[in-house]
Formats: structure tokens, sequence, C-alpha cells
């Protein structure tokens, strides 16, 4: 198909509503071509004209840091068919004009789109889009994509653009004492933005013949010597520009603060902005847990004598229901058919796959919603500059909070999470560390193991902070000990603030559905594949002689029971395994008596429950790091150090405790 | 030599230390030679407004950009 047009603009700027708005579900996922990066796309018609509609991820600077944003870049700088539709922010004009004028500079075939002009309307701020048009050698069309105004009017300038009808020259930017030399690398490229880019040190898309290339070359040795930084001088001429555009073009009626804003800024930015943003952060994992499980609302409700509401919300969570409705299926399979391997394979491997799936999902889904909340109204970037003093001790930028914070509902939306990150770096160290934050499943585990393994309260919720604390040290360090390996050992905050607004249900919908929808796919075949082969191992003896060797591994702290050992084998596949696979060994769910006939002592208990917080876990967040630092080499790092570190630990506690306890 | 994690008020932006890559992204912010700022919160990490638009600056990023006090 012929007829490309490409969204492109900065974060923040709306270019997902509109995307959203023009697409009415139309929309896929699609690759792009050579890429391992997604983009959407939508085919829509306007006046029985098809269009490919491509959404460019949205891209700050054109540093470009991170493979999406490159893309980006890629498709500025090639000659490339299709309308490129710039958008800008009407909350941050300076800064937007700033970044379409150099997309401007590249494609001469584009639309340029000012959105948010309700609140332009509320803030008085008037923009004469002929002077732009005139300055700007572009169509302009001023819209808001949250309440749909000018869309149409948009498609129509598209098509005019598109067919031909009208056509662009692009702003003529003056660069001053550079112009003599943009004129001679001009005459050696064929095109004055592509020398500009050439100048700024670019990488510039086009083939050519070695000696233009040396001819170029020379000539930006010369500036170099002339002019210590030319992209210095480039960029004080784009921000000249953009100064007179908008003295010319804009005229602000009254331009206020909104009251409300400062004061939240003024909380966010206090010396309390962190326990704020922390707060606002754990409302949303207590929240989140609570809709999916019921814990650990239930426990407060029965704590405050309300045992009927802690009933209520324990059979009534989400994942209550789902798990009912497997087993419920499994059952009547059961029943219905004939005794065969095949019935097995289906219930056991099969079913309890799909279980295990579906009943993560609510969880996922919840938090992805309440997390594009706070994304979409300008809260995070708060949270983010708020916690950034924190992080920036371990040469982490404030945003790792959020990453962070997924983690301790699930590590495989955690991972996923490390894409909102800058850097390469900072993504993939903090996606590595990600399995050391306790997620909920494994919260659960360590409770009932806590609770039926130790007899003392206050060891047992003592226990339970020191893996958390552990927990936070651990990840921590590992950024840190990553960061060798990937040779990024800091990245800084840059970070827009924009201003706060209500969030659009629609956008935020929408996001959380793709977020979640990505959970299904990249990560429900790989745990179907591997509970089946979970199932092939146990059909064939195979997991009784891992399961035996697990057990001589941990002979020296003796938990030598096979059973614990085959137990811990499949917390590997899933950490939620571990009770459920003690209680199918020990032929009874009754965790009293497990305990009682594995018959450990405290130390062993607390050594056991150390390990079971720590090691490698689970093939699902495994998949879910693969897919986002595309590397063998460090993921096989990541797993082993795991399950290193676990061992250690379980063996230091062991000893520790061992003193500690016998000397009280 | 002020720089902009120790500035308050509004200040111009005299001259950014780092390579090309760096300079290119911090222009791409805003933030580029004779540009006037108004330092919000000095953080860290520092929040400056740059017209219409408000910027958080980790600290590394901060002791990098030399400024002066505008007027």
């Amino acid at each position: 198909m012929q007829n490309k047009v490409y969204l492109v603009a900065q974060p923040n700027s709306g270019k997902t509503t509109l995307f959203n708005l023009l697409a009415h579900e139309n929309c896929y996922v699609a690759n792009w071509p050579g890429k391992t990066v997604e983009v959407f796309q939508a085919k829509i018609v306007h006046h029985g004209k098809e269009i490919l509609l491509v959404d460019l991820p949205g891209i700050n600077s054109f540093k470009a840091l991170g493979k999406e944003e490159s893309l980006t870049k890629e498709f500025l700088l090639k000659e490339e068919e299709g309308v490129a539709v710039v958008l800008i922010n009407g909350e941050s004009l300076y800064r937007s004009f700033y970044f379409a004028i150099q997309v401007l500079e590249m494609k001469s075939k584009a639309v340029l789109v000012i959105n948010k002009s309700d609140y332009l309307e509320k803030r008085g701020v008037h923009i004469n889009l002929e002077i732009l048009k005139e300055k700007l050698g572009a169509e302009v069309v001023q819209i808001s994509a949250l309440h749909g105004t000018g869309i149409n009017r948009l498609m129509d300038r598209i098509l005019d653009v598109l067919e031909g009808r009208v056509k662009g020259k692009g702003p003529r930017i003056d660069y001053g004492i550079l112009e003599p030399y943009i004129a001679k690398v001009e005459e050696i490229l064929g095109s004055r933005s592509l020398a500009v880019r050439a100048i700024e040190g670019e990488e510039v898309f086009v083939r050519l013949s070695e000696d233009k290339r040396i001819a170029v070359e020379e000539i930006k040795k010369e500036i170099e010597n002339k002019f210590v930084n030319p992209e210095e001088i480039i960029a004080m001429y784009r921000h000249r520009f953009v100064e007179s555009l908008l003295n010319s073009a804009v005229k602000e009626v009254k331009v206020s603060e909104e009251a409300t804003e400062r004061k939240l800024d003024k909380i966010f930015f206090g010396r309390f902005g962190p326990v704020f943003s922390i707060a606002i952060l754990f409302g949303i994992l207590f929240l989140a847990f609570t809709i999916n499980t019921g814990f650990p609302m239930n426990i407060i409700a029965r704590f405050a004598g309300y045992d009927t509401i802690a009933e209520f919300l324990e059979e009534y969570s989400l994942s209550g229901i789902i798990s009912l409705f497997f087993e419920t299926i499994s059952d009547v399979l059961d029943g219905i058919l004939p005794d065969v391997w095949l019935k097995s394979l289906l219930i056991n491997g099969i079913l309890a796959g799909i279980g295990a799936v579906a009943t993560f999902f609510p969880l996922i889904l919840v938090l992805n919603f309440l997390m594009s909340l706070i994304e979409d109204s300008g809260v995070m970037a708060r949270i983010a500059t708020s916690m950034d003093r924190f992080f920036s001790l371990f040469g982490l930028t404030g945003k790792t909070v959020f990453p962070f914070t997924v983690n301790l509902a699930c590590n495989v939306p955690g991972v996923m999470a490390s894409r909102i990150l800058e850097t390469d770096g900072e993504r993939i160290r903090v996606a590595l560390a990600s399995p050391f934050v306790i997620c909920q499943a494994r919260l659960l585990v360590i409770v009932l193991f806590v609770v039926f393994l130790l007899t003392s309260p206050a060891l047992q919720s003592g226990i339970v902070i020191l893996i958390y604390l552990l927990s936070a040290t651990l990840f921590l360090a590992a950024t840190k000990i990553y960061g060798k390996a990937v040779k990024e050992e800091s990245s800084e905050l840059l970070l827009e603030l924009p201003p706060y607004h209500f969030p659009s249900l629609r956008v935020v919908w929408w996001i959380t559905w793709e977020r979640s929808k990505s959970f299904i796919y990249k990560i429900a075949g790989f745990i179907l594949a591997f509970s089946i082969l979970a199932w092939l191992m146990d059909y064939f003896g195979i997991t009784n002689v891992i399961g035996t060797f697990i057990a001589k591994m941990f002979s020296p702290l003796g938990l030598d029971d096979p059973r614990l050992g085959f137990a811990i084998l499949m917390g590997f596949f899933a950490k939620e395994l571990v009770i459920s696979s003690l209680a199918v060994s020990f032929g009874t769910s009754d965790l009293s008596e497990i305990s009682a006939q594995l018959a450990l002592n405290a130390p062993q208990a607390i050594a056991l429950i150390v390990f079971i917080a720590f090691y490698t876990s689970c093939v699902a967040t495994i998949s879910a790091m693969h897919s986002e630092v595309r590397s063998y080499k460090l993921l096989a790092m990541s797993v082993v150090f795991q399950l290193l570190i676990a061992y250690i630990l379980a063996s230091v506690t062991f000893i520790l405790s061992s003193i500690i306890l016998t000397a009280a | 030599m002020l720089t902009l994690d120790l500035a308050t008020g509004r200040v111009r932006i005299k001259e950014i230390l780092g390579g090309r890559g760096f300079v290119r992204r911090l222009a791409d912010m805003g933030l580029t030679p004779g540009q006037v700022v108004e330092v919000i919160s000095r953080g860290p990490p520092v929040i400056v407004k740059i017209r219409d638009t408000k910027i958080a600056i980790g600290r590394g990023i901060a002791r990098k950009v030399v400024v002066e006090y505008a007027e």
C-alpha cells in the first residue's frame, strides 16, 4: 500500500490518543521491517481512500538512545514515501516546536498538528495558524485529540499532501555563520537538510561514493577547527528561529500556573515528597493485590474482627474465581476421560499451565490499569523526580521506582516496565536485577512457610522483614554489578514534567489492554511449553532424579528430603508450585502435617525460606528478561548469579541463626 | 564557576560541559547556551522552568551546565 502516514511526536503529546481516535480499533501490532521493535499500525479510510497509519515510537531527542527511538530517527533520515504527521504538544509549545522544526526540515511532505487545543483555550493562548504555515512551509491544523475536535480537517489536509494537491517547502532556518559550510556540503549531498544533519555529526543514510564522503568529512573538520562545537551553534540558531516563530504567531491572553499544580508540586518536591510518592505506589499495590487475591485486605479485615468481609474477599477475589473455574474443568475432564497418559497430560500439563497464566492475568490487568492512570495524569513524572535522589545513590534514575513497584506484584510485568527507562544500560540493569524483588506469588509461599515452620511470632515477622530488606539490598546491589557488565554504571534523570490533568479513561484503557495483551502473547506460550515439559519430565521420572540431586546439594544444611528437592525444582517453573508440589508428594494439603513430617529445626526452616525467596524464578520472568535484554550471556549471568546468591544466603542464615538461637 | 545545581532564581545558561551527544540531548530539552531558565527547586534533582515547560534534571547533569544570573 502506497498511502502511508506516520505519526511523529515527543512523549506526552497525545500521540496515543490521536492514534487511538483515528484507528477506531482497526489497529494491529506489526514488526518494523528488519527490527525487533513493534509499532502500531492501522488501516483507515478517508473519502474512499485507504491509508496506512503508522504510530512511530515517541522520541524525546534526536540524540536517540534506545532502540525504539532510533527507529523513529531512521524513518526521518530516510527518503521514505508517505506523509509525516508531526504533533505539537499544546502544553509545551516551545519544546514541541523545537522538535517539530527539525522534523519539518527533513520531511517536506508533512502536516503539523497542534494538539491539546482545549488546554490552550483554557489558558487563553491563541495561535495564528497562517503565520505558522507560512514560516514553516507546511500545513498546520489545530486539534484536540482528547475531545476529537479538528480531526476531519486533519484528515483532509493529510489527503491533500498525500495526493500532491499541496506541496510544502519546509522551514528555512538561517544558520548564520555556518551557512557557507552548509552550502558546500549541500552541493555534495544534494540536500540541505542532510547537509545540516551531517554537520551535526549525524550518520546520514545516503549511499555516498568514497571521495564524496571524504569531501564531507573535510568540511566537517574545517568547521570543528574553527568552531569548537558546531552542534551547539546549530541548536542556538534553531532556538532563535523558534523564538521568533512563537513571538509572531502566539499570543497569550492570560498565563497563570494553576494553583493546584503549584500545591501538588510543593508536596512532591518538598521534604516529604518521597514519602508521598511511596504512599501512592503502595496504595496502588495494595488495591491491585486485594482485587486479585483478597490479600492483604482479608488479613486486615480478620484482624479488625470482620470475618465475613475477609471471607468474602477471599472467595470472590478474581484469582479465586478463576482457579475455581479451572479446578471445575479439571474435575469434569477427570470424570469423563479414560485413564490414559493423554488425560494426565491434558489435566496436569496443559490445563494446569493455562490455569497458571489465567490466575495471573487479573493482577497484571489491574496493575497495568492503575499504573497507566498515574502515567497519563502527570503524576508519574513527579514520583520519578521525587524518588531520584534516593536512586541516584545507586547510579539509577528515579524512574526505576516504577519497575521496582510493579516487581513487587509480579516480576514479569516488572521486567517489561523497565522499558520506560531512558538508557539501554539502565534498562538492562533493572531488568536483570528484577527477580531479586519479592513478588506476590513468592510472598504467599514465604508467608505459608513462615507460619507453619516457625513457631515464635517474633521470629515469623522478623524473617519476613529480613527477606524484604535483603530483597531491596540485593536488587540495588545487582544493578551495580550488572552495570559493570554492560559498562554503564550510572544514568542521570532528564525528564519533562507535564501539567497535571485528569487521565482520559479511553487512553488508559487502551494502554492497559495493549500491555496486558503483550503479557499473554509473550509469556503464555512459554509457560504452557514449560508446563508440558515439566509434565514430560515427571512422566519419565526425570524430576525425581533432579529432585534427589537438589536434595544432595542441601544435605550440609540437613535439608536432604528428596520431596523438598523436587518442590524446589517445581518452584523454578513458578514459585507457587512449591506448595502444591509438597502437597502432592506428602499426600496431604495440610501444611502443619507436612511440616511435622519434615521435622525441621528453626535454622533449617529459616535457611529454606531464604533460599525459596531468592533462588532463580520463574521461567516466565526469564522469558520476559530475554525479550528485554536479548542476550543469552547476560541472561545466563543473571540466572546463575541468583542461584548462587540464594545458596550462599541460605547457608549464611543457617549458620548465623544456629549461633544466635543456641546462644538465646 | 556557577553551575545549575547551585543556582537559584532566573539564570542564563553560559555553557554546557560535555560531549556532542550530551549537548545534543540537553538542547532537545530546551537547554542551550543563551537560554534563560528559572530554577524552581534545587532538589536534587534540580527542577527548572523553560518558558512553559518544567524539566527535572539529575544532579550529575546539572553540574555540567554552567550558568550566570540573569539581569
